[in-house]
């Protein structure tokens, strides 16, 4: 009779064990599955965001040779044909014609330097730090605020994407900066080290409320997402009355 | 449920009815229940075959123990059946990609109910079969309540489960 006893505590408990050992089993299933699942979902987003990056890089381009080659030459060849009518108008004309050409000479300049800005061929060319110089020039220009650059380490020899994420993030915290920080003082830093390269961009404006849904408008997003396809990290910090500091690091 | 005839509560030919009927009932909607709720199952026509298949077998079986006035083959043939149903069970569980909490899923608690009760059952049974027939004489009346008690405990849990079952998808619905 104690055998019956012992047998069947004994089954109870061998019965316990092998349920505990399938839930076991299960969960761990699970968590692969789960962490298969975000890899998939992972791969997924990261070639969405690269398709549509170079969607949006393509546009950019194609918008700035359109500019380059035909909005530029008509304006050109309309200011020659003014300075061809120049020549043989009466004095009285001569003013309003002149200053008709030095509008148009303004916009012809104004397109050219959007259409550089949009072009990534000086990026190519001369890579980030020059390409970065001539947009800072250019915002220069605006007289809206001080703004200096300088950079730490050896200026390396970039992938041309790194490059070209870190100068389009440089160009989205400029526009927002003139658009929105009323800042008087603006500093970009960038970091070269073995490992890494960081985009520091520090202005003294009017900040924001880290936790409002304003920032999701001001292209953040955007900024973020491109250095995350860089495998990289974004950060922000921001003060209302006294500034934002926005850092991406990418890896090399 | 040896005792029975011994307190003559019900004439033995009745009593035998009634447990192969319930035995019946007992197997085949519990084992059209596992097979119906087994995760994935690729090839349901080939299951419903070898359902069929086994049923017709645990049918002749039941007519071959009624033939001897027992019940006992029967029952351990049909527990070894739904055991090995609720393995399959669980095969097909750890083989699927779900992700919801198992412990809060009332068919997982139903298949362990069933699962620990035929599996405490079936030796048992064998056990209580082989003392009843070597040596029914020789064991005391103490150690035949006994034997009732731990005859009982498998159904016991199995009931524990399935009220844990009710309760999972009791707070589905109040959720």
């Amino acid at each position: 009779m104690i055998y019956l006893v012992i047998i069947t505590t004994l089954m109870i408990c061998i019965l316990t064990g092998f349920v505990m050992y399938i839930v076991y089993r299960y969960r761990k299933n699970q968590i692969n599955h789960t962490e298969n699942l975000e890899q998939i979902k992972l791969g997924y987003e990261k070639s969405l965001l690269e398709i549509q990056l170079e969607i949006q890089e393509k546009t950019l381009q194609h918008v700035s040779k359109e500019i380059h080659d035909n909005c530029n030459q008509k304006l050109s060849l309309a200011k020659l044909h003014l300075t061809t009518m120049n020549k043989n108008t009466s004095e009285a004309m001569k003013v309003p014609i002149e200053n008709s050409i030095c509008i148009i000479s303004g916009v012809i300049e104004d397109l050219s330097n959007i259409s550089h800005s949009m072009s990534s061929e000086i990026l190519i060319a001369n890579g980030l730090l020059s390409a970065l110089k001539n947009e800072i020039s250019q915002i220069e220009k605006l007289k809206l605020f001080n703004i200096e650059m300088q950079y730490v380490g050896e200026d390396l020899l970039l992938e041309t994407n790194i490059e070209l994420v870190l100068f389009r993030i440089a160009q989205e915290a400029f526009h927002n900066i003139i658009k929105h920080s009323r800042a008087q003082n603006v500093k970009v830093t960038i970091e070269f080290s073995k490992k890494e390269i960081s985009l520091h961009i520090v202005d003294d404006g009017v900040g924001f409320e880290m936790n409002t849904n304003k920032i999701e408008g001001i292209g953040l997003a955007n900024m973020a997402q491109r250095t995350k396809l860089m495998n990289g990290n974004f950060f922000i910090q921001s003060t209302p009355n006294i500034g934002t500091h926005l850092i991406s690091k990418i890896p090399l | 449920m040896f005792w029975l005839p011994r307190f003559q509560i019900i004439h033995p030919t009745t009593y035998l009815a009634i447990n192969t009927l319930s035995l019946i009932f007992h197997f085949s909607f519990l084992s059209y229940f596992i097979l119906r709720v087994i995760p994935n199952i690729n090839n349901w026509r080939y299951y419903k075959k070898y359902h069929l298949i086994v049923s017709i077998s645990v049918a002749l079986v039941i007519i071959y123990d009624l033939n001897r006035n027992s019940f006992s083959l029967s029952f351990t043939l049909s527990n070894f059946i739904l055991f090995i149903l609720c393995l399959i069970y669980f095969t097909f569980l750890l083989e699927s990609h779900s992700i919801n909490p198992i412990l809060k899923s009332s068919i997982f608690w139903v298949v362990i109910g069933i699962f620990i009760c035929t599996g405490i059952s079936l030796p048992v049974n064998i056990i209580n079969d082989h003392i009843l027939k070597n040596g029914k004489d020789l064991i005391s009346d103490d150690n035949k309540r006994l034997m009732g008690s731990i005859g009982v405990i498998p159904y016991a849990l199995m009931h524990l489960c399935f009220t844990k079952a009710y309760w999972c998808d009791l707070r589905k619905i109040t959720k």
